[in-house]
């Protein structure tokens, strides 16, 4: 893990999901703020299982979340294929996002996803939100060389992973971590 | 191409980047969040940290399976792994070593006080694939640690003389492994104590500092006889060695000699040294840098200690140096004589207003001093010193010659009129280049 100056805490995204009194995005379950927090650049993993119970993950390019509440996961393609493959199938949906600089960290889940072919304004998103996720790795301290080699794929290889939330969990670690992020 | 071994990727398994964990339920609904830390166990298991439970934890124990992802954090390549849960240490040596370590990324990643080890989480590693992506190229070691290990073992494997073997092994340490901050303890199981005895690189030796038993790294690795290794230090107290910050009393300061280490290391490593069973003390390297020892500088200093572990038992069997050593003690400027000063509560011995040294090595220099000041007798051996009951040697006296070593090395660090020379096999003269008087102070 990173260097974080400002460590988060679970409670912090709990309280601020209580207390939020405005429309959330779509009628979903993530309000403004959290859906900008997905978008900005974060760390992103994704995890489906195959039957019976064996569970598979990747890594995702960056995340776009839609006025109906969808959100989008951009991937690798050739890295991410057992995801694929897991969804494809039929398998849930599990994504965390999490920013080093604060260990701050979200987890959506779904029942379902389904995969698509990427765009040009995902393939857009997912170079500069791998870019800005980038910085903030070199901002915790790791070298410009390795993080611009972790952040590198494919553009033309990206596919969209498309999901509507049912629940989120406070992540961060501390107290309280795995929580439900849910009105009170 | 044959699959991947948890050797050829045991670097992803430094935790110097983080790590993400995918489980499911018994319904198959996934869960996915990131890892503090993984550890190598050995060629088919790893290690994960149980910091809190959670729904991972309780997954884990549903369906016994996982899935890891890690990257190398050098090369940056990224790999998959399904791994099988086995069982939860919540005690041992293992256990002790991932506390060490998991304080160490702690504190380097702002988490201090957040991350408590409740459990090492033992996984045998069913596949690992490679995930396509970019890497960088590996540079090569600076290196061959196997070559720096028999060089290691040569120059120190025909050495009999304890003393000369200790600085041996810290100037093998620097020329063939580039370590330039080290230091040897050696253990006092009367005491459950570790007595630095030789060091190399530090302001002041701080030769005759102690360390307790379960007392940061060392103390921990020599307790739990493993290993400790930390690649970000940490601020954490419990690992800390400020030691001058814990006397108990104004006593207690006034006869410590100051811990010599680092005062900003970057990377520790402590190995226990082991004569079979019994622990005889504990090689410690440091450096100011961060992520300085890894998993394979580890096995090869493990080696050393190894080595050394058997030589020490040799020379402790064999009863000091053939050798011949000389001492030339400076005689005192003053006409005044010099006055030793003997606290019996704790053998404690002062030279002037100075500390020198306690325990048995402040009793035996009290008694051999009073036996030339007696009878004028300058020769001893280590035999009479055995058999004498005022000097509470315990029955398996293989650490007299360590005492020794130390009552010597404390002589020779400042310009005392005293000190001692090895005149053979069990054998050494006390020399006083000063006339001498002797006060022994009473409890009160």
């Amino acid at each position: 893990m990173s260097r974080a100056e400002f460590p988060a805490s679970p409670a912090q995204d709990i309280d601020a999901r209580r207390n939020f009194r405005g429309p959330t995005v779509g009628d979903g379950i993530l309000t403004p703020e959290l859906a900008e927090f997905c978008q900005s650049g974060v760390f992103v993993v994704l995890a489906s299982a195959v039957p019976p119970n064996r569970p598979v993950l990747a890594q995702g390019l960056g995340v776009r979340v839609f006025m109906n509440g969808l959100v989008r996961v951009l991937v690798w393609r050739a890295a991410a294929a057992p995801v694929i493959d897991a969804l494809t199938a039929g398998g849930g949906i599990a994504a965390t996002f999490s920013r080093p600089r604060t260990h701050r960290s979200i987890q959506l889940k779904a029942d379902s996803a389904t995969v698509a072919v990427a765009d040009a304004e995902d393939r857009a998103q997912a170079l500069a939100q791998s870019r800005a996720f980038g910085d903030d790795l070199v901002s915790v301290g790791y070298l410009p060389e390795f993080a611009a080699t972790y952040i590198r794929f494919v553009p033309d290889e990206v596919a969209a992973i498309d999901f509507l939330p049912t629940s989120a969990f406070a992540q961060t670690p501390g107290p309280g971590a795995g929580a439900a992020i849910k009105p009170a | 191409m044959s699959a991947l071994t948890l050797d050829q990727i045991r670097d992803c398994l430094e935790s110097f980047t983080p790590g993400m964990l995918a489980t499911c339920d018994e319904n198959g609904v996934p869960n996915v969040s990131l890892l503090s830390q993984a550890h190598y166990v050995d060629p088919d298991h790893l290690a994960l940290s149980y910091q809190f439970f959670n729904k991972t934890r309780a997954n884990v124990l549903a369906t016994r399976t996982a899935a890891l992802m890690l990257n190398d954090p050098v090369s940056v390549a990224k790999y998959r792994l399904e791994i099988d849960y086995r069982e939860t240490l919540e005690s041992g040596p293992l256990f002790e070593v991932m506390k060490a370590k998991l304080a160490g990324i702690a504190s380097h990643t702002g988490m201090d006080g957040v991350f408590r080890l409740l459990g090492a989480d033992i996984y045998r590693v069913r596949a690992i694939t490679a995930i396509p992506g970019p890497v960088l190229e590996s540079r090569p070691a600076p290196r061959s640690l196997l070559s720096a290990t028999r060089r290691t073992f040569s120059e120190i494997g025909r050495i009999g003389d304890l003393s000369q073997l200790l600085d041996a092994t810290l100037d093998s340490l620097a020329r063939n492994f580039g370590i330039r901050h080290g230091m040897l303890l050696l253990y006092d199981s009367d005491d459950a104590k570790l007595i630095t005895v030789a060091t190399r690189g530090y302001a002041a030796s701080g030769i005759g500092s102690e360390v307790s038993l379960g007392q940061g790294v060392i103390g921990v690795a020599a307790q739990e006889r493993v290993p400790i290794r930390i690649a970000h230090v940490t601020a954490d107290y419990s690992y800390s060695l400020s030691i001058r910050a814990c006397a108990a009393s104004d006593w207690a300061a006034a006869t410590e000699i100051p811990f010599p280490g680092l005062k900003a290391p970057g990377s520790q490593l402590a190995l226990p040294i082991l004569a079979g069973d019994r622990l005889i003390g504990v090689l410690f390297v440091e450096s100011p840098e961060p992520l300085q020892f890894w998993f394979d500088d580890e096995d090869a200093l493990a080696l050393v200690a190894e080595r050394l572990g058997g030589l020490i038992a040799d020379c402790q069997r064999s009863d000091g140096p053939a050798a011949v050593t000389r001492s030339e003690p400076r005689p005192c400027e003053t006409a005044a004589p010099v006055v030793l000063r003997y606290y019996p509560a704790d053998s404690s011995v002062f030279i002037g207003h100075d500390y020198l040294i306690k325990g048995v090595a402040g009793a035996i220099l009290w008694r051999i001093a009073g036996e030339m000041l007696r009878t004028g007798r300058t020769e001893f051996t280590n035999r009479e010193l055995r058999l004498d009951p005022a000097l509470r040697l315990p029955d398996h006296a293989e650490n007299l010659e360590a005492r020794l070593i130390l009552l010597q090395r404390r002589l020779c660090e400042r310009d005392w009129p005293l000190g001692i020379e090895r005149t053979g096999r069990g054998r050494f003269r006390l020399v006083v280049a000063s006339e001498l008087a002797l006060e022994e102070v009473g409890p009160d």
